[in-house]
């Protein structure tokens, strides 16, 4: 029986980078991306091609890529950066990617995140790294539909499915 | 069905087209919607709902809300709960509830010979008869469990649905009365995010049961304005039946919400932040304390109106109004005009506001001054009070009412203001205590700070809502308040306890713990002057309500009893929750199998369905400690796993296994600094072994480094410090060594880790079709390369925690289940076996490979465990060199690792066993003990005191059940020379 109006699904892996450095890094990888990386937390940028930029602290990032290509952009990357201080590593399957969408998706997701979510703080774009629940994530506010993108480490991938739909179901 | 012969023809809130039927202690019985528990109970003429705690007196309702003391039931049915107020719980149809404290029923109660027995038992008789013997109190507990009182914990576990919900806002307004809808309404036009919660079905507060009017028109009709523009307001969240049960630090409360939005939720909890908190929580009228003031048909003067206002349900035909103050008045006029005789206002005071007086006149109302009431004649109901003058002249005249009002004057409601963290004020005006200096952006508006008069609630609230909401950035200016009548102070008379008028008599004063008057002249002749104490020792103020309405009347009269003020006394401190809270509310809906956020390998799922016995085994992962076949015992499983591992193959799944990705140009200063060996020679397509020591020198982890370029290197952790470790590292990058050019990556869930061990491994690896040469030739001990297994790309490793000829392979998470299925397939003519972790626990024992939470106890040094090899004699500074130096430099014993032979070769010494010697002294303690099918016999591993230097000893091992003999020898049973593994 339905519960919250909501829609939860796994989405399809994507390629993930973990990329710190100082600002030398930082410009290199601006260059290479074509975007100006955020230094404050909790912040995104997209790219003109779909990548998308998670600032996690003033000198570390996820970057979003498609799935197949990580690789070359981490060779890119690394090229565009020799001899500066960094580190970017591949982190595609550190995470799994859970979307939830539908008119109630806000109460659903209040049912575990502590952080204020009400759109006029959290508007379409927003990102944070916080819990649900019990574990770690990286929340993405896609849109107002609303849909929610959320990054879970993979071994919390089914434990994360299975809450939201607790949270979600008339039970 | 009995007719509700209490129950006015018109009038209240209440829906007549909708009746609804209940049973209370078994009797059927009629309401209407819009009803409460007690105002149909009221309506049906129902006076006794309870007994009391101790003395088992009959008890009937006393109040109307949450301030409730009496009243609790037993809720029956599929929504079984103890203790629930019927002054907050709305009528339902087929409700059934029986009351509480009773046994065999409510009007026949065993327990009421306490009463008779009530010298028996005063104030501290616990603590001054349970003390001795001594040793007796666990058989007196016995006793004592079975006959405390309140209702029984259901036997059914709740199947409801109990939601969290995290809610922020610029303002909250905690009260939905005259002063909270205009602080909200004040808040909300001007733009800001406000939450408005209440306790009540409906807003409005006491106006609902009052006669007030606003804008000379009825109350009622202001608050359908104000709560119509509120819920149309976007940014504005009204919740209905909504207690605020704590205020924490940083305005953080806490709200109870009971039958909320969704018709499959029965609680919901609300975790709150607010900016700007108003306190808009009114006042609780005051009992008096007089003889026998616990009598059915005793009841507060505001709730007596109230009942007949809202519910049309009158709590008797014929009344009297004991009062201390000018506020109780108009009550008895609006009873009056409701159909309730008042015979007779008995007034503590000598001159009460003359208006009133004439009021009350007018409506055939007799007020008698300076009078009190020395007694109440009925047991089951008030059937008369007798009335004397304050001043003992005259006779006494006794008055027949089947009820009696009392207003002792109002205690605002100052519970959540003083959980912020602030200290009540005494008001010797008010003869109450109101808010002090508030410690959190929070400010009391209307009568929860002393301001009773309609006119001055709406104000309030209209102004601490403007300023709240301007505190947010959302300045507005207010429109100008409703006009309201102009009211009398309340003025009332300072009357901790009337007179007893015989030594027997007692006047409760908690009325939900039984605490009198006595109880507290006794308390404080035995010593107990803090108010803190007298409240521990008489348990007052310590029952279900809470001592809502009885501690101000506590406090003033232990300043009578010491000749102090109320002030100077000081309140008990008030404590969340400010009503009752249920367990479900407080567990949620994540309390079963989401409890734990259990982590999973892309292995697990082959485990569940192959026998796999999962448990946990650190880090959150619940991995299998052995996988059964059919028929098999957890030994049979662990013996076959280790066998097939020292003379065959077996496969194990080390994803758990912490992994951190260590990056950067000083990434070997970085590695020399927090383990033990040095790092600079260490090739590319090489790993190495390393310890990591705890500034202290006590042990933190061990395990392998892999080079993987020239400033990359992958650290492996165990599996249940891989967050402490990255914690540790990344406070000293950040902390200690800022200066070093290093990354750190945890990277756990990046990859799946996947073991094959035994002397056949190479067989299997070569089967599963692995793209590289992997004789002990071409790939050697502690070699790792990349190549592909199977078509998947993977780094290999030549590592090992068995012992054994081992290939740990590592592919991207995603790949994991297809390795490990390759290599089942490729392993299936060499008989592969799946391992548990208790196999490879044992497989470790037996090669004495060190586990850092086992051997090392937080105690023992790197040298104790036997790894001194890891530090190397010329090796410069690292995390714990200094404190492992002094261990040294100190000398004298040491808990050193050795293994020992049980000389009873089938006797398995559990973990923790204590080693002693002759004089039964304790001298060491098994840290891990297994049967070894490999040796056929028990083996374990323990901690001695100079264990080096005993080996080939007799020590003796001591368990509950029996001591035995075992030999102390060399850890490494298996392979010494660590052959197997570098073969």
């Amino acid at each position: 029986m339905a519960g919250y109006n909501v829609s939860i699904k796994a989405l399809a892996n994507c390629g993930f980078l973990d990329l710190r450095g100082g600002n030398d890094a930082r410009q290199a990888c601006n260059e290479y991306l074509d975007i100006v990386l955020p230094t404050c937390a909790n912040k995104l940028v997209k790219t003109a091609n779909g990548r998308i930029a998670f600032c996690i602290s003033s000198n570390h990032w996820l970057l979003q890529v498609a799935d197949g290509n990580q690789m070359d952009v981490l060779q890119s990357l690394e090229r565009s950066s020799a001899d500066i201080s960094h580190s970017f590593v591949d982190v595609s399957d550190l995470y799994a990617r859970i979307q939830l969408s539908g008119p109630e998706s806000r109460d659903v997701l209040a049912q575990g995140v502590s952080i204020d979510i009400h759109p006029r703080v959290f508007p379409p774009g927003s990102t944070a790294r916080t819990g649900i629940a019990k574990t770690t994530t990286q929340i993405h506010y896609v849109n107002e539909s609303p849909t929610y993108d959320i990054l879970v480490f993979s071994s919390f991938r089914q434990y994360m499915l299975d809450w939201l739909a607790m949270a979600a179901a008339k039970s | 069905m009995s007719k509700q012969a209490f129950r006015a023809n018109s009038g209240g809130r209440i829906d007549r087209d909708r009746p609804l039927t209940f049973t209370f202690n078994g009797k059927r019985l009629g309401g209407y919607t819009g009803d409460t528990l007690s105002s149909a109970l009221i309506a049906n003429g129902i006076s006794i709902v309870g007994r009391s705690f101790k003395y088992h007196r009959p008890r009937g309702i006393m109040s109307a809300g949450a301030e409730e003391t009496n009243a609790f039931v037993q809720l029956l049915g599929s929504n079984e709960e103890p203790n629930v107020l019927a002054t907050t719980l709305p009528l339902y149809e087929g409700l059934e509830a029986h009351s509480v404290n009773a046994w065999p029923s409510v009007h026949f109660d065993l327990g009421g010979m306490n009463n008779f027995l009530h010298r028996l038992f005063p104030a501290g008789f616990y603590y001054k008869t349970f003390m001795w013997p001594r040793d007796r109190w666990d058989w007196y507990s016995r006793f004592i469990r079975r006959v405390a009182g309140w209702g029984a914990v259901p036997k059914k576990s709740a199947r409801n649905r109990y939601e969290h919900r995290f809610h922020h806002c610029d303002v909250m307004v905690i009260g939905a009365g005259p002063a909270g809808l205009s602080a909200a309404l004040a808040a909300g036009r001007s733009g800001a995010r406000v939450l408005l919660v209440d306790n009540q079905p409906e807003a409005g507060g006491y106006l609902l049961g009052d006669s007030a009017e606003i804008n000379s028109r009825p109350a009622l009709s202001w608050i359908s304005e104000v709560v119509a523009e509120i819920d149309a307001l976007p940014d504005v969240v009204r919740l209905k039946e909504t207690s605020a049960i704590g205020y924490y630090d940083q305005n953080f409360i806490t709200a109870l919400e009971r039958r909320p939005d969704k018709s499959w939720v029965k609680e919901r909890l609300w975790k709150i932040r607010a900016r700007q908190v108003i306190l808009a929580t009114g006042a609780i009228e005051r009992p008096i304390t007089f003889a026998d003031n616990d009598r059915p048909g005793v009841m507060l003067a505001s709730s007596a109106s109230h009942y007949c206002l809202r519910y049309g349900a009158r709590p008797g035909r014929d009344a009297v109004l004991f009062t201390n103050n000018n506020g109780s008045y108009q009550h008895a006029i609006d009873l009056k005009d409701n159909g309730v005789n008042i015979v007779a206002v008995i007034d503590l005071r000598s001159e009460p506001d003359a208006s009133l007086i004439a009021a009350a006149t007018a409506k055939g109302i007799d007020v008698l001054l300076a009078s009190q009431i020395s007694k109440v004649i009925g047991v089951r109901r008030v059937s008369a009070v007798e009335i004397c003058a304050s001043n003992g002249a005259g006779d006494c005249r006794r008055i027949a009412c089947d009820l009696l009002l009392m207003s002792g004057g109002w205690n605002p409601t100052i519970h959540l203001h003083s959980q912020s963290g602030a200290r009540p004020a005494y008001d010797a005006d008010l003869v109450t205590f109101i808010p002090g200096m508030s410690v959190q952006n929070e400010v009391s508006a209307g009568a929860c700070r002393g301001q009773f008069a309609l006119s001055t609630c709406l104000s309030d609230g209209l102004t601490a809502g403007y300023n709240a909401a301007k505190a947010c950035g959302f300045d507005t200016e207010p429109k100008s308040g409703p006009i309201c009548a102009a009211e009398p102070n309340i003025s009332p008379m300072p009357m901790w306890e009337v007179p007893l008028p015989k030594k027997s008599s007692r006047a409760f004063l908690d009325f939900n713990n039984d605490v009198t008057s006595k109880d507290i002249r006794l308390a404080e002749r035995e010593g107990y002057r803090s108010i803190e104490l007298v409240k521990r020792y008489t348990t007052a103020g310590m029952g279900i309500d809470q001592g809502k309405t009885g501690n101000v009347n506590i406090i003033g009269l232990m300043a009578q009893i010491t000749s102090t003020t109320p002030g100077a006394i000081g309140t008990t401190t008030y404590r969340p929750a400010y009503s009752p809270v249920s367990f479900g509310a407080m567990a949620g809906a994540d309390s079963s199998d989401l409890i734990i956020p259990w982590r999973r390998t892309p292995i697990t799922d082959w485990f569940i369905d192959n026998g796999g016995h999962l448990d946990e085994t650190g880090a959150l992962f619940r991995r299998p400690l052995f996988i059964a076949k059919s028929g098999e015992t957890a030994n049979d499983a662990i013996n076959r796993e280790a066998l097939a591992v020292r003379n065959g193959v077996g496969i194990y799944d080390g994803t758990p296994l912490g992994k951190i990705s260590i990056k950067g140009a000083d990434a070997v200063t970085f590695l020399d600094r927090v383990y033990t060996n040095s790092w600079g020679k260490l090739p590319i397509g090489r790993c190495k072994f390393g310890y990591m020591l705890h500034e202290d020198g006590r042990l933190l982890d061990d395990g392998v480094t892999f080079r993987l370029s020239e400033d990359h290197y992958l650290m492996s952790t165990g599996s249940g410090v891989a967050s402490v470790v990255q914690k540790h590292l990344e406070r000293l990058l950040h902390c200690d060594w800022p200066d070093l050019d290093v990354y750190l990556t945890p990277v756990s869930d990046q990859w799946a880790v996947i073991c094959v061990c035994g002397p056949l491994a190479r067989d299997v690896m070569q089967a599963a079709a692995t793209s590289i040469d992997v004789s002990s030739d071409a790939f050697k001990f502690l070699d790792t390369k990349n190549c592909q297994i199977a078509n998947i790309n993977a780094r290999v490793s030549r590592v090992t925690y068995t012992g054994e000829l081992s290939f740990e392979i590592v592919v991207a998470t995603r790949h994991g289940r297809e390795l490990w299925d390759a290599l089942l397939a490729a392993g299936k003519d060499f008989d592969i076996t799946p391992v548990g972790s208790d196999t490879s626990m044992l497989l470790r024992t037996e090669k004495a490979f060190i586990a850092a939470g086992l051997e090392g106890d937080g105690y023992a040094n790197i040298y104790d465990v036997g790894m001194g090899w890891v530090v190397p004699k010329k090796k410069g500074d690292f995390v714990g060199k200094r404190s492992t130096t002094r261990d040294l430099n100190k000398g004298g014993p040491r808990p050193e690792v050795i293994g020992l032979l049980p000389e009873d070769g089938s006797f398995v010494p559990p973990k923790g066993t204590p080693l002693i010697d002759a004089e039964r002294n304790m001298i060491g303690m098994v840290t891990i003990g297994f049967h070894s099918p490999n040796l056929k016999r028990s083996i374990a591993l323990a901690q001695l005191s100079d264990g080096r230097s005993r080996l080939g000893e007799t020590v003796t091992l001591f368990t509950k059940e029996k001591t035995a003999l075992a030999k102390v020898c060399e850890p490494v049973f298996i392979d010494p020379d660590g052959l197997k593994m570098r073969d």
